[in-house]
């Protein structure tokens, strides 16, 4: 009878998921509608509350019917409209602050919704092979979900499963429920990466797991438990079936994410790795280079060592192996000359070489080589060595705050100098600046030049910001040529004063190069953090303004909600 | 304070889809006595004779929002202290807390699954007893 009864409501359900799927189609289409008007004609505040109305909606209802890709962007940009409904109560809108966040990203942002609705649908119907979720045609800035397979006794701590998910949604994970006997074919059919289950599933699901390790095309997937014991002995049988965590309920969400972060940044690093070897035996280069890309690294290979600073630059190796003689050159100067690169003043290199002489080696080691391995040798050693090696260079570079290029903060500290500055600003009431830089056409200096000249460009920016701005100012690199910098105590009028004089002043410089000179311009966005809810909003204001910057010409500063020619 | 048991639930929900789906969750799945309302002023006209055990309000609602609600259902001596929780798409700290001192007992988070509403709400009703 309660069989029944279940099948009664999924196809009640089903029902209501498709009423739902015809109306958001219609609403999705009126906020299109809305868009447009607001883009090509007058932009009226009416249209502006009627698209925050429905992308609420939407945020709050999509998850209930299983579109949560379609929620999750809905919220998104429902965040990025909710400011200006604010302003406009106030009366203090203008229309252009208005069409510049209602502009071409948004736009598009809103027309790509719809590919989520189809997504979503299609998952639906195909129970038991959902396809993930497309995620084409979504603007860069989301990134793609990671996919959490939940895996639950049905009945039991079902408010407690309801609680995780949502919490792990939240945290920006995808969570799919699956049912036990759905896992196996779920695993193959699917790109699920981490799987939680609730601890009296644990001895099965680790099963499970696997055989799935041991099919064709399978891989061992993660598994963490929640539960109540986390005493010794249920710790230890855990730990033998081969479990990554396990956490107790009610389950502290954040800890739990982190740990899943970990787990598979770990998994990552395990698995890559770049490899530069130099060897003037081709024949003996193509060898190495076929066995470890056969291990999942990515090889480049020199037989020349002349091109060995431009492939630094280039591959940016984890990793260098390299004979103790290259045609005329010898092995140890060259490394000597790599290290003259402050950059490259941890990167492992390792000699591969036929000597035996125990104190030429020797000698060879204690001029700034890290292992001495004598040819012939084993193809499972080589792999291991490098694998090893490029794992141990990545948790090391995980612990070090600086960009080695620029010495600058990394991505994640400085936009942690966001939120901290975002904070004290919010504490003390006074204007702090958020701003995006980020070079222009930079692509192009790479491809004519080359990425040596590149990095130099880069280098001189590094130099220009620490130059131009002033002493208390933090600075990042955000990414390849995008620079983040927070301005503690700065009014927008002085942040673009100063931007401003950084532009004009690395506009100036002349880069030599044996082709010629070129010079490169950069733009800037910034915004004012006391205006935003969140330090994550304000980012993604400076970066909308910086995006208007790029559309409308360049080499200059815009401030979020400037006027634009 | 509440010994009972979770039984009657008066819910406030503008939008006819979730409306639907939270119906087919609370009564079809979890078996509670339900009366849904579309809007602050349906509910105000019928709470006081189906006397719920709970309240639960959408936050935010044309005309009369989910906050306005409440403080006009606390007028109706008998619902005057009759526990509530709000639901809403905006998990935002500050949000909730705020909610909080309007008197709600809790705010679920907007999306909800149906299949484990009524038991998010025996959970609050529990802490409650």
């Amino acid at each position: 009878m309660a069989a029944d009864s279940d099948v009664n409501i999924s196809e009640q359900l089903d029902a209501l998921r498709e009423r739902f799927v015809g109306k958001t189609r219609q609403q999705l289409q009126d906020i299109g509608d809305r868009v447009r008007r607001i883009r090509d004609e007058v932009p009226t505040e009416t249209d502006l509350d009627e698209i925050y109305q429905m992308l609420h909606r939407l945020a709050g209802s999509s998850g209930t019917f299983g579109f949560h890709g379609l929620g999750h962007r809905a919220r998104d940009l429902e965040q990025q409209v909710k400011p200006m409904v604010d302003l406009a109560k106030e009366s203090r809108l203008s229309p252009e602050s208005m069409s510049a966040v209602i502009g071409p990203r948004f736009q598009r942002a809103v027309a790509s919704l719809n590919s989520l609705l189809d997504g979503g649908a299609q998952a639906l119907k195909t129970a038991g092979g959902r396809s993930p979720v497309p995620q084409t045609g979504i603007p860069s800035g989301a990134r793609e979900a990671v996919r959490l397979a939940v895996v639950w006794q049905p009945g039991e701590d079902a408010a407690e499963r309801a609680d995780l998910c949502e919490g792990l949604e939240d945290g920006g994970f995808s969570v799919c429920n699956v049912a036990l006997e759905d896992l196996l074919p779920r695993l193959a059919s699917e790109e699920l990466l981490v799987v939680l289950c609730h601890d009296s599933l644990a001895e099965v699901v680790a099963d499970q797991l696997q055989i799935f390790a041991s099919q064709p095309g399978g891989h061992l997937v993660p598994f963490l438990t929640v539960g109540e014991d986390d005493g010794f002995s249920r710790s230890y049988d855990l730990a033998a079936m081969g479990a990554f965590g396990t956490f107790t309920m009610p389950v502290d969400v954040p800890a739990l994410s982190d740990r899943i972060e970990r787990i598979l940044s770990e998994q990552e690093s395990k698995s890559g790795g770049r490899v530069l070897i130099v060897d003037d035996d081709l024949e003996l280069l193509e060898h190495y280079a076929l066995i470890l890309e056969s291990a999942g690294l990515s090889v480049r290979t020199i037989p020349n060592p002349d091109a060995l600073l431009h492939a630094l630059s280039e591959f940016d190796p984890d990793i260098v192996f390299m004979d103790l003689r290259i045609g005329g050159f010898s092995g140890i100067t060259l490394a000597r000359m790599i290290r003259f690169d402050a950059r490259w003043i941890g990167l492992p290199i390792v000699y591969l070489s036929s000597e035996k002489d125990r104190s030429t080696q020797l000698e060879a080691l204690s001029e700034g080589a890290d292992e001495f391995i004598t040819k012939p040798v084993s193809d499972n050693y080589l792999i291991n060595v490098s694998r090893v090696r490029c794992y141990r260079a990545r948790q090391l570079d995980k612990l070090i705050s600086r960009d080695s290029l620029t010495g600058l903060l990394k991505h994640n500290l400085i936009k942690q100098e966001v939120h901290k500055e975002y904070a004290r600003a919010k504490r003390s009431g006074y204007d702090s600046v958020v701003a995006m830089i980020d070079l222009d056409h930079f692509k192009q200096v790479n491809d004519t030049w080359g990425h040596r000249t590149g990095d130099q460009v880069i280098k001189a920016l590094a130099r220009a910001l620490r130059a131009k701005l002033r002493k208390t100012d933090v600075i990042g690199r955000y990414g390849g040529e995008e620079f983040l910098v927070v301005m503690p105590e700065c009014r927008p009028d002085d942040a673009r004063r100063i931007l401003q004089g950084l532009c004009d002043y690395f506009a100036m410089q002349g880069f030599d190069t044996e082709g010629g000179q070129f010079r490169v311009t950069l733009s800037a966005g910034a915004s004012d953090l006391l205006l935003y809810p969140d330090a994550g909003m304000a980012m993604e204001a400076a970066d909308q303004a910086l995006y208007l910057r790029k559309s409308s010409g360049r080499n200059g500063v815009t401030l979020a909600g400037d006027r634009l020619p | 304070m509440n010994h009972s048991r979770l039984q009657r639930i008066l819910y406030v929900e503008d939008e006819d889809d979730i409306r639907a789906v939270a119906e087919l969750a609370l009564v079809n799945v979890a078996g509670f006595e339900l009366r849904s309302c579309a809007s602050g002023a349906e509910a105000l006209a019928v709470a006081e004779s189906f006397a719920p055990d709970l309240l639960l309000l959408d936050v935010m609602m044309p005309a009369m929002d989910g906050p306005a609600t409440l403080r006009a259902l606390r007028q109706i001596p008998s619902l005057a202290e009759t526990p509530a929780i709000f639901m809403t798409a905006k998990v935002q700290p500050d949000e909730i807390n705020r909610y909080l001192e309007l008197g709600a007992v809790d705010v679920i988070a907007k999306p909800f699954d149906p299949m484990s509403l009524g038991e998010q709400l025996r959970h609050v009703w529990r802490r409650l007893g």
